[in-house]
């Protein structure tokens, strides 16, 4: 899945011609890129937006394997709570796949706001889609997820 | 292997036990032991006119043991429907992205809980009873015993009894396949398909008690097949069937929550498929009722319901012999107990499963005085009454991998009323799409 994941990013930064601006709002047809868990709207993007792919895949893989470290590393503001409430989820399940389609992608002065729809296979079973939203900010290490809604 | 054992015993419930001839329906062999196709007591007694005596012996056995025939229809239409593997079901933590089973249980076996599958998911299972039926009413099926007496007791010859002591020897195999699909996150339908076997051997051993005829045993006597005359005599008739049983319908809803507490309500329609003649099904549509109540945390989940179910007529509640119908009774049933996680694929099962049937006839174990006054036998009658039928229940659900349950199950009786196996053993495998 690693691997898969960074070949889409190689896929992704070669597809897009990510423009740089100070803000930047994406409201695009989906298109589907198979060779990561990642799908982002087509179009001009700022180069943000490979970097936001990047924790947005960190975060699929987190959750994939189950890694609380890597939860915590692209999620720093994690509370000891929901650390544990983390690490019930986890052990409570066997296999995740984790599919994303980005729907709409905002970024504005060093935040940004990713509003997905999510479509999971639990233990081989699919569950039905359903919406998501990630608030992102930058900061001096790079972008982290700051709340997770729907 | 499971899957070869489980295919193996479907196949052997098919095919290997031949269904009962049609002249030899289960439900007529306790009726028809005796009589013309049965133990004749026989008389070389002449009455006044000098033709041929006939003795006509009767007994409550004979004339009102349809209680055995319907309590057997009667666990017949306690078929459980096993809850969907709803222990398979997620909540989203919105905080987090994350999903957690909502429940680490898997939940109870014979019992049900409010949780549904989930909107447009599948559950499949399979599941296999056997009950080898000991007591009816605390009297050991071993030796039930009757007493026969003559038509128009009198004192003399008409005060002679025949006494028997009847081994009765059956037995149910239930083979149950169950579909259950979630219409709406909140309502499941399901089908509950049984493919049942039964098996009965009645053997009486009977004596003719020479109270009024001591000095002539050739008013009343059994004659053998050299044609001696005896005062015993034994005999036997056994039978058995498989095929379809009742196929029941189910609705359930999870209609509200309050906070952990989970509410539903459910219906379950008894098809009379089964050939209640053969004691297959129970020979009535019945109707059913239910609500669930359980609670959800991580490890422990109780449970309880509550249901009322109406049933139709059918001929093993009248008389198999003439085929006439009478309704089978109804009954309350109802269940309480826990399922508790002990890890996270390993659920154990506990419960009291009872039901109370209403208006139902009844054996009761009675004390036979001859017209002597002095000879006393034991014997059995028959009362119509309401009584409890508590059973408990222990198991546990196995999850080896995937959605894959292993379930198995020890049904064992609480207390003596009705038709009643020691202990039940249950196996099967339950799956969720």
């Amino acid at each position: 899945m690693r691997q898969r994941s960074q070949r889409g990013n190689a896929l992704v930064a070669l597809a897009l011609a990510l423009v740089a601006g100070p803000s930047t709002t994406v409201r695009a047809a989906i298109f589907d890129d198979a060779a990561s868990a990642i799908t982002l709207p087509s179009g001009d993007l700022t180069t943000e937006a490979t970097n936001i792919r990047k924790v947005l895949e960190a975060y699929v893989h987190a959750v994939e394997a189950k890694d609380v470290q890597m939860f915590r590393a692209v999620k720093p503001n994690l509370s000891d709570e929901e650390e544990k409430r983390a690490r019930m989820a986890f052990k409570s399940i066997q296999t995740q796949v984790v599919k994303m389609n980005v729907l709409v992608l905002e970024v504005k002065d060093g935040k940004a706001t990713v509003k997905v729809s999510r479509r999971d296979t639990i233990n081989g079973s699919i569950v039905s889609s359903f919406p998501q939203t990630f608030q992102l900010a930058k900061e001096p290490a790079g972008w982290t997820i700051q709340d997770i809604g729907r | 292997m499971t899957r070869r054992i489980l295919g193996t015993l479907a196949f052997a419930l098919l095919v290997s036990a031949p269904a009962a001839r049609a002249d030899d329906k289960l439900a007529l062999l306790i009726p028809h032991l005796y009589g013309p196709t049965g133990l004749v007591v026989d008389s070389e007694a002449r009455l006044p006119d000098g033709s041929t005596h006939s003795a006509h012996f009767n007994s409550a056995f004979q004339a009102e043991f349809t209680q055995f025939n319907v309590a057997i229809a009667s666990q017949l239409t306690g078929l459980p429907i096993p809850t969907p593997a709803s222990g398979f079901t997620y909540t989203l933590d919105p905080g987090l992205g994350l999903f957690t089973r909502s429940t680490k249980s898997f939940g109870p076996i014979l019992s049900d809980r409010a949780d549904t599958v989930g909107r447009h998911k599948l559950s499949l299972g399979v599941h296999y009873q056997r009950f080898t039926f000991d007591k009816i009413e605390g009297v050991d099926l071993g030796d039930v015993p009757a007493v026969f007496t003559h038509d128009n007791p009198a004192l003399g010859g008409r005060d002679d009894v025949v006494t028997t002591s009847n081994a009765i020897d059956a037995s149910v195999g239930q083979f149950t396949t169950y579909l259950n699909f979630g219409v709406t996150s909140w309502l499941d339908a399901a089908v509950a398909v049984p493919l049942v076997s039964t098996d009965l051997t009645v053997r009486s051993t009977a004596t003719v008690q020479r109270i009024g005829t001591s000095a002539n045993p050739a008013i009343h006597f059994f004659r053998d097949a050299n044609g001696a005359i005896g005062n015993t005599r034994s005999f036997e008739s056994t039978g058995s069937a498989s095929g379809i049983g009742d196929v029941i319908l189910r609705l359930k809803a999870r209609v509200a929550s309050l906070g952990p507490l989970a509410i539903g309500l459910g219906v379950d329609s008894r098809t009379p498929t089964g050939d209640e003649m053969n004691l297959l099904g129970a020979g009535a549509w019945g109707v059913k009722p239910f609500l669930v109540l359980s609670a959800t945390s991580r490890t422990l989940s109780p449970h309880a319901t509550v249901g009322y179910e109406w049933n139709g007529e059918s001929t093993l509640a009248g008389d198999p012999v003439a085929g006439t119908k009478a309704k089978l009774p109804d009954q309350i049933t109802y269940s309480g107990g826990v399922a508790v996680a002990v890890t996270g694929n390993l659920t154990l099962a506990a419960d009291v499963i009872g039901r109370r049937i209403i208006d139902g006839r009844r054996l009761v174990p009675k004390t036979f005085t001859s017209l002597d006054g002095r000879t006393t036998f034991p014997d059995i009658s028959f009362v119509v009454t309401s009584e409890n039928e508590v059973s408990g229940a222990v198991g546990f659900k196995f999850n080896p991998r995937g959605r894959l349950l292993i379930d198995a199950n020890l049904l064992f009786s609480l207390n003596d009323h009705g038709l009643r196996d020691t202990l039940t053993p249950l196996i099967g495998l339950e799956y969720g799409f």
